[in-house]
């Protein structure tokens, strides 16, 4: 038993250490390659997208100018022209309606010697005649059922001896 | 063997260092890269849409070409002094009226009325900018899509002619003039009518005395007229957004008309003395 040597040899202590250095040897420069690797990667990625991004913006503007063409310009100016029109159509009304107004609603015992329709200020100034005030008082209540409102202005008699009355008639 | 224990533990230090200080940025920038690739491919989808429909919308007025013309002719692109005369001489001639003058005045658009106002707006806003650097003048806009919806604003840059009319007839005449005046194929619109019976005053002894049912017309007439429309780049209107233009319009139109004059072709004699006839 005295010659049982329980001590190990120095040479295979440094066998089993070298193997673990070597190992982390690998895995350090597989760690380096592998962070470097992503981050390249990543920056050629970056690069492909920028040229991606080129070629769309490129695809944009020739579209765009497809836009801005005379083909679109006769669109948009046919459309202006139309709605211009539209709205025309719906609020220019016919001149004779007042007139049509002024027709059906005259007595016979008055008549005009002045009809002037202004469209600003959406009123028709009118000098009737007639024989008395009484005809002129009806003739407003006849107007006033075809305007929205009568004002009476100035009152003259005529060289013939008729009344001669300014009359204010709003749309 | 110091170093080779040191490689590890250093080479992490160097990755974890390597995957914060570049690799994250990298990839936040990839990210927001991949983003804008996303909002552009919309963004073209979107022109490319429109570019189509502004293809369809004009081979439909290709389809249309007479309704075109009808629009032109009733609203034209230039002033046409030219036309409001011959148009308003050939329905009088037709009413039986005689047409005694004709008075033309520019009426200038919108547009260029705000000019002289708009200068100014501008000088202050400028003025605003410089002492104030966080104004809205002074604020970069962020980025914008490839294409900006416009309003087109017509009434805006429409531009405009009164002719005052003066005509002398029976009634019926006169009323017969401005009703196929307002069914002519020129816009227009009736801005003053006057009937009166011609005062005697206003006859000079040697012109004969006139019918006791003449009366005197003055009429102020607008004729309208739009310069050609012209869309600035990377903007578009409502209608690139339709594939048909709506004709229901210029079918009411053609209803309305009534009253169709032929345009003017003259054919000029060239002679040396334009003072001789």
């Amino acid at each position: 038993m005295s010659n049982i040597n329980l001590s190990q040899s120095p040479e295979s202590s440094l066998k089993a250490s070298g193997g673990i250095l070597d190992k982390s040897l690998g895995i350090s420069i597989g760690l380096l390659i592998l962070a470097f690797g992503a981050y390249f990667g990543l920056l050629f990625y970056g690069k492909t997208l920028d040229s991606n991004l080129a070629s769309i913006n490129a695809n944009i503007e020739t579209e765009k100018k497809k836009i801005a063409s005379d083909q679109a310009n006769r669109v948009v100016d046919f459309q202006d022209r139309l709605d211009v029109i539209g709205k025309s159509l719906k609020s220019n009304m016919p001149p004779s309606d007042n007139l049509a107004k002024i027709e059906a609603s005259m007595l016979p015992e008055t008549r005009l010697s002045e009809y002037s329709y202004d469209m600003e200020k959406q009123a028709i100034q009118t000098t009737v005649i007639a024989e008395s005030f009484k005809n002129i008082a009806e003739q407003i209540v006849a107007f006033k059922k075809v305007f929205s409102n009568v004002s009476v202005g100035d009152t003259s008699r005529s060289e013939d001896g008729k009344l001669k009355v300014d009359m204010t008639l709003s749309l | 063997m110091n170093a080779k224990m040191l490689l590890f533990p250093l080479s992490l230090i160097i990755a974890i260092a390597v995957g914060i200080f570049w690799i994250q940025p990298a990839l936040t920038e990839v990210l927001d890269k991949r983003a804008t690739i996303d909002a552009a491919n919309q963004n073209l989808q979107q022109v490319q849409t429109i570019a189509a429909n502004v293809a369809v919308l004009s081979r439909n007025l290709d389809d249309n070409v007479d309704r075109e013309q009808l629009v032109a002719t009733y609203f034209p692109k230039m002033q046409d002094d030219e036309r409001m005369i011959d148009v308003s001489n050939f329905l009088a001639s037709e009413s039986g009226i005689l047409l005694s003058s004709v008075k033309m005045e520019q009426i200038k658009s919108e547009l260029v009325q705000s000019a002289a106002t708009r200068q100014s707006a501008q000088e202050e806003i400028r003025e605003v900018g410089e002492v104030s650097p966080t104004s809205a003048a002074a604020t970069a806009i962020a980025l914008s899509p490839a294409l900006t919806l416009v309003q087109s604003s017509p009434e805006t840059r429409m531009r405009a002619e009164d002719v005052t009319l003066s005509v002398l007839g029976r009634y019926e005449q006169i009323k017969m003039f401005f009703e196929k005046l307002y069914r002519s194929n020129r816009l227009n619109q009736f801005r003053m009518i006057s009937i009166q019976v011609p005062s005697a005053t206003s006859q000079t002894p040697d012109e004969p005395t006139l019918s006791p049912d003449i009366l005197q017309g003055t009429f102020t007439v607008r004729f309208s007229f739009l310069p050609l429309t012209s869309l600035a780049e990377g903007t578009y209107v409502p209608i690139f957004e339709k594939t048909a233009f709506n004709f229901q319009t210029v079918d009411e139109l053609q209803g309305m008309i009534t009253s169709t004059v032929a345009p003017l072709d003259v054919t000029p004699s060239p002679r040396p003395n334009p003072f001789i006839q």
